[in-house]
């Protein structure tokens, strides 16, 4: 059958193997966030043993996405042991195996680094917005030098007193409350309900913001839910909004 | 929110300042048979109140959807509807025609004579019919925004809910 030989030719291509300097280069079917093939390298050792290595696709995939990953072992190195490897610098590698082992060593190091490049994606991504309200405190600090106060009580309509992350003196007796808001639906109705309950204090001295995070995705309604307390600005946007209040101020 | 109000007067700045959607699509029902979408537009860096809202009627006889800018209260709307809409006080100068039997365009153009000095009009009567070539939500949804200088973004799609997976 003429389909089954082209079927066959096809996916034969998908997965490679190559003589390269280093040893010989296997391009697997497993694919990285980015949609690119997991290869391995298959080096020789001593005797006829051989080692198979992602070559550090993993960590490069995380850093091509843009994330800093000074120390690899220590990033993903508690994966690796998991699955009976072994992290040699920035490479995830197979112990020292005979070659029948090797067919084997490739699934599972090309497995290996997929998943670890699946991992620190989410991970370090999660920890980057975590630093986020770090990011938003620098940022004021920058704008307003020693103004910036950090979780001061303000009091709403209902004499409930709110701590809100950043407090600003703009001068006059106005203060700039800023509150840092997180994809969450604590944080977020949490921070809606204080800055509305303050919102109804009516206390013209009062500026009120609420920052969002928008390296990541939020849901349309979360957004119009939080402005019914006070104004929102994306943290992209936050510089130059936070130098408008300055300059009003 | 006392920002986000806007007095009569202040509309047409609002309409000709630019605006960005933001956030991710969500289609919820209203409980009346129609599925909803809102959106806050982002002026200048801000999310102030006004919003975008979308509305999609599955079984109504006439009703396809409504596109609506809200500051609040609606300030100007697209209704693809093939029902009768009487208008009041036409300018017939204007091309705009009493009676109405297929989808149109309630703009704040045609329907700020409504407003008085403090408030603004609590509905939209004036309307006129909008291009044939307008047939789909998306279609609509970029006619709509070009009319009120919004933007969307490039990677936002809008599709029609679809039936039985609905929040």
């Amino acid at each position: 059958m003429r389909a089954f030989e082209d079927i066959k030719n096809s996916i034969g291509d998908l997965a490679r193997i190559e003589l390269s300097e280093g040893g010989v280069v296997v391009s697997t079917h497993c694919l990285y966030p980015s949609r690119g093939a997991v290869p391995v390298i298959v080096r020789g050792h001593i005797g006829d043993r051989f080692v198979v290595s992602d070559a550090g696709g993993a960590i490069d995939e995380a850093k091509s996405s843009g994330l800093r990953i000074g120390n690899p072992p220590r990033a993903i190195g508690h994966l690796v042991r998991q699955l009976g490897l072994e992290m040699d610098g920035a490479s995830i590698c197979s112990p020292i195996v005979p070659i029948e082992a090797v067919p084997a060593y490739v699934l599972i190091v090309a497995n290996a680094s997929k998943e670890a490049s699946h991992w620190l994606l989410d991970h370090w991504k999660a920890k980057a917005v975590r630093n986020f309200k770090e990011d938003l405190g620098r940022l004021l600090e920058h704008t307003f030098l020693k103004e910036v106060k950090f979780e001061e009580k303000i009091y709403g309509s209902s004499t409930k007193a709110y701590k809100f992350d950043f407090v600003v003196n703009l001068g006059g007796g106005k203060k700039l409350l800023i509150d840092a808001v997180y994809n969450e639906a604590s944080s977020i109705y949490a921070r809606a309900i204080a800055n509305l309950d303050v919102t109804r204090a009516e206390n013209a001295n009062l500026v009120q913001r609420m920052v969002y995070d928008d390296r990541e995705d939020w849901d349309a309604s979360n957004l119009v839910l939080l402005q019914v307390g006070a104004p929102v600005v994306p943290f992209s946007e936050a510089p130059s909004v936070i130098e408008r209040i300055k300059a009003a101020s | 929110m006392s920002d986000a109000a806007l007095a009569p007067n202040e509309i047409d700045q609002f309409l000709a300042a630019r605006k960005v959607v933001v956030g991710l699509l969500k289609w919820v029902s209203d409980g009346n048979g129609a599925q909803r979408a809102v959106f806050p537009l982002m002026i200048a860096g801000e999310l102030l109140g006004p919003t975008l809202e979308l509305k999609h009627y599955q079984s109504h006889p006439t009703k396809s959807f409504g596109i609506m800018i809200s500051v609040p209260p609606v300030i100007c709307r697209l209704d693809f509807d093939y029902g009768m809409h009487v208008n009041t006080d036409v300018d017939e100068q204007g091309g705009m025609i009493y009676v109405i039997r297929q989808p149109h365009y309630h703009s704040w153009r045609d329907n700020k004579r409504f407003a008085i000095a403090s408030s603004l009009p609590k509905k939209l009567p004036n309307a006129r019919i909008i291009s044939e070539k307008i047939r789909k939500l998306d279609q609509a949804l970029r006619w709509f925004c070009g009319e009120n200088n919004i933007e969307l973004p490039s990677n936002l799609s809008i599709d029609p809910p679809e039936t039985g997976l609905l929040v």
